[in-house]
């Protein structure tokens, strides 16, 4: 377990560097810095992978069964599925906006939590490992378009304010903002629901879990947020909600979801390892 | 040996004056060839811009007056008075030379700072020279250098960062709000100057969809044609509006013609998709309040030009990065030049004395017809030794000099002292 702490403290400070060697890159306009902060960044998710992987290896079983892993999970998906984007289409401002966030994420998970000491024997089942695996794959994305919203709406209000296309920098179009926003929910969206099924097939082909389930809160919440997101989701194709509309409630639904998942998880009787 | 630079350009010399003293860059060819015999000089460049003449020599005595004989030069190929010309002259030697080559290549010298058609320019000066000759072992090199030295500078600092045109600072910002400027429509609204070079700079970056709007529709469809676009009157602006997403106003007007009401129309029309106005008429022809709307942007003259001041500041302050790579290399060259130089010498006196010896050898053997050919291999290893030996010590010095940056005047006593050519 030592070991464990160890290597989420380098994943902490991996994250950390990355941010400060892109910022840097940023003020100093040196391309050099913005690939070792990719580099750096990269290291942190294998290492974080390496961590969980570790963790399945001990116990057994599928590896996120505590906050602390939970978390570990969440902030290599998202600076992962960032890094790929930036990759892919050449923008950096995504590993950039990825990288603290994710720095925040690990931190709060090996403050609020801790790694697990063992699996239940639920957490053994694969089914329970895929329903975690899409679920949390959903909130990654989701995690991903309150990024993206978010530097959207700083750009919009950039572009409002008049300033340079040299202050936005590294910045891409609002329109491919909007689209990657559009594109993250959707891919959310369909994680959720494959997840929410598989959890709820799960439940009902096993006849020793108790009844309650149906009421626990962490189902409810995640019903509602799947609901508040395809809401976001339809709407953001309907003309009035483009564009800014769209980037507000992206932001507001995640930060609505976060609070609500903390808060579920703490009540929850299924989900106490959240 | 010394490299010079004579010229004219856009700080002291009037633009009726530069244009009265550029060349053709097409045709330097006997421009180039005359500057040999007037400068006597064993390398030479002309480089003609629209901003600046500069003539650069590698001349071999340093006794001979530069910008006279520039002044002369330039009078008589270009056709004006010496006198004309002489007061607009400046004229830099060795390592300022050096320097002033890598700062007007790098842009640091130019009328705009860090436009980039200035290095196209120097490589074509230096092209043109040398295939038809006019370069050597000091040119090459040297402007090789610059251009190295230029490439740099634009790559390691944020000297040519930043658009410093109107035109290319509304390119820019559209490519912040749409993802391809490739798929959007261009509308532009009037015919003026200003307005064809903005709609210029989003041809240059893929527009091809253009409607032209004028008061007359003859003229819109002239000006459609040269671009491949529609044209249209002005009666049709509110239904063509919602067809564009780029809208660059440049009609001169006494009201805003561009109203907040239309524009919520066409927003609508077009499901609310994003709209760019860029207003560079004055007074102003597009509705301030168009800004409010969600998915419109608007920036006119006054917010254009600030950020075009704004990026001109900004590469004012990136030359503080930019001297201090001029100043180092401008150093290594010279040192680089001195080798070059030394060199130079120290093969030429190596012939010379090898050839004395050779000569005094022959003239010698054919006295002693007597000796046995071991003999006469001993009396050849001789002379070999002595040259060496004579050669060791001068060479040692020269070598030493050379690395501690030798003074032009030794390497010109050594070549007096031993006769060198």
């Amino acid at each position: 377990m030592v070991y464990d702490y160890i290597l989420v403290h380098i994943t902490v400070a991996g994250y950390a560097l990355a941010t400060g060697l892109g910022f840097e890159s940023v003020r100093r306009r040196r391309s050099g810095l913005m690939t070792a902060a990719r580099s750096v960044a990269g290291t942190a998710i294998l290492v974080s992978m390496a961590v969980l992987l570790r963790r399945g290896v001990e116990l057994g079983a599928f590896p996120i069964v505590s906050r602390f892993e939970t978390n570990l999970f969440i902030a290599a998906l998202l600076t992962g599925l960032a890094l790929m984007i930036d990759l892919l289409r050449g923008m950096p401002i995504m590993t950039l906006a990825a990288a603290p966030l994710s720095c925040l994420t690990v931190l709060a998970g090996t403050i609020l939590g801790a790694p697990a000491g063992e699996a239940s024997v639920a957490m053994r089942s694969a089914w329970t490992g895929l329903h975690v695996l899409t679920m949390l794959g959903a909130y990654g994305a989701f995690g991903l378009s309150f990024v993206t919203a978010v530097l959207y709406l700083i750009e919009r209000r950039q572009l409002k304010a008049h300033a340079s296309p040299g202050v936005l920098g590294i910045m891409p179009s609002l329109e491919t903002f909007n689209r990657l926003t559009v594109h993250c929910l959707t891919v959310g969206v369909a994680l959720m629901t494959v997840g929410i099924l598989i959890g709820y097939m799960y439940a009902r082909k096993t006849p020793d879990l108790p009844s309650g389930w149906r009421v626990d809160p962490k189902v409810w919440g995640a019903t509602l947020t799947w609901a508040l997101y395809v809401a976001v989701l339809l709407l953001s194709f309907t003309p009035a909600f483009k564009g800014k509309r769209t980037a507000l409630a992206s932001v507001g639904s995640f930060i609505l979801v976060m609070t609500s998942f903390w808060a579920a998880a703490f009540w929850s009787d299924f989900h106490r390892f959240l | 040996m010394e490299i010079v630079v004579v010229g004219v350009n856009h700080r002291k010399a009037p633009v009726e004056l530069r244009e009265r003293l550029a060349f053709d860059p097409k045709n330097l060819g006997g421009a180039l060839e005359a500057l040999r015999a007037a400068a006597g000089s064993s390398e030479q460049v002309i480089l003609s811009t629209c901003n600046r003449v500069e003539l650069y020599v590698v001349r071999e005595g340093e006794d001979s007056d530069a910008l006279e004989a520039a002044a002369a030069f330039l009078a008589r190929q270009r056709g004006c008075a010496p006198e004309e010309v002489r007061p607009v002259l400046y004229s830099h030697a060795g390592s300022k030379a050096v320097r002033h080559l890598f700062e007007v290549t790098a842009s640091l010298d130019s009328m705009v700072l860090g436009e980039t058609q200035i290095i196209a320019q120097v490589k074509q000066s230096y092209l043109t020279a040398k295939e038809a000759g006019h370069t050597g072992r000091i040119f090459n090199p040297l402007f090789q250098r610059a251009l190295a030295v230029a490439k740099r500078i634009h790559t390691t600092t944020s000297l040519g960062s930043g658009s410093v045109s109107v035109s290319s600072v509304a390119a820019k910002l559209a490519e912040k709000i749409f993802q391809d400027l490739a798929g959007k429509r261009v509308l532009i609204l009037g015919a003026g100057e200003t307005g064809a070079l903005t709609l210029q700079a989003f041809r240059e970056r893929g527009a091809r969809d253009i409607l032209v709007v004028n008061r007359t529709v003859e003229t819109a469809r002239t000006l459609a044609e040269q671009v491949g676009g529609t044209g249209h009157g002005l009666e049709e602006l509110p239904v063509v509006l919602g067809r564009a997403d780029i809208i660059i106003a440049c009609l001169s007007v006494e009201q805003p013609i561009v109203r907040i009401a239309d524009v919520r129309a066409a927003l609508r029309t077009r499901r609310n998709e994003a709209m760019f106005f860029i207003d560079i008429a004055v007074p102003r022809a597009i509705e301030a309040e168009i800004d409010r709307l969600d998915n419109a942007y608007l920036f006119n003259i006054d917010d254009l030009q600030e950020i075009v001041s704004q990026n001109l500041l900004e590469r004012e302050r990136e030359l503080t990065q930019c001297a201090p790579v001029v100043e180092t290399e401008t150093e290594a060259v010279m040192r680089e030049l001195a080798t070059l130089d030394i060199q130079h010498v120290l093969t030429t006196l190596r012939s010379t004395f090898e050839a004395v010896g050779a000569e005094e050898l022959k003239r010698a053997l054919g006295r002693m017809t007597s000796l046995a050919p071991e003999q006469r291999e001993e009396v050849e290893t001789l002379v070999h030794r002595l040259v060496n030996k004579f050669l060791h010590h001068p060479t040692t010095v020269l070598k030493e000099e050379a690395q501690n940056g030798l003074s032009p005047s030794l390497i010109e006593l050594t070549s007096r002292l031993f006769r060198l050519k």
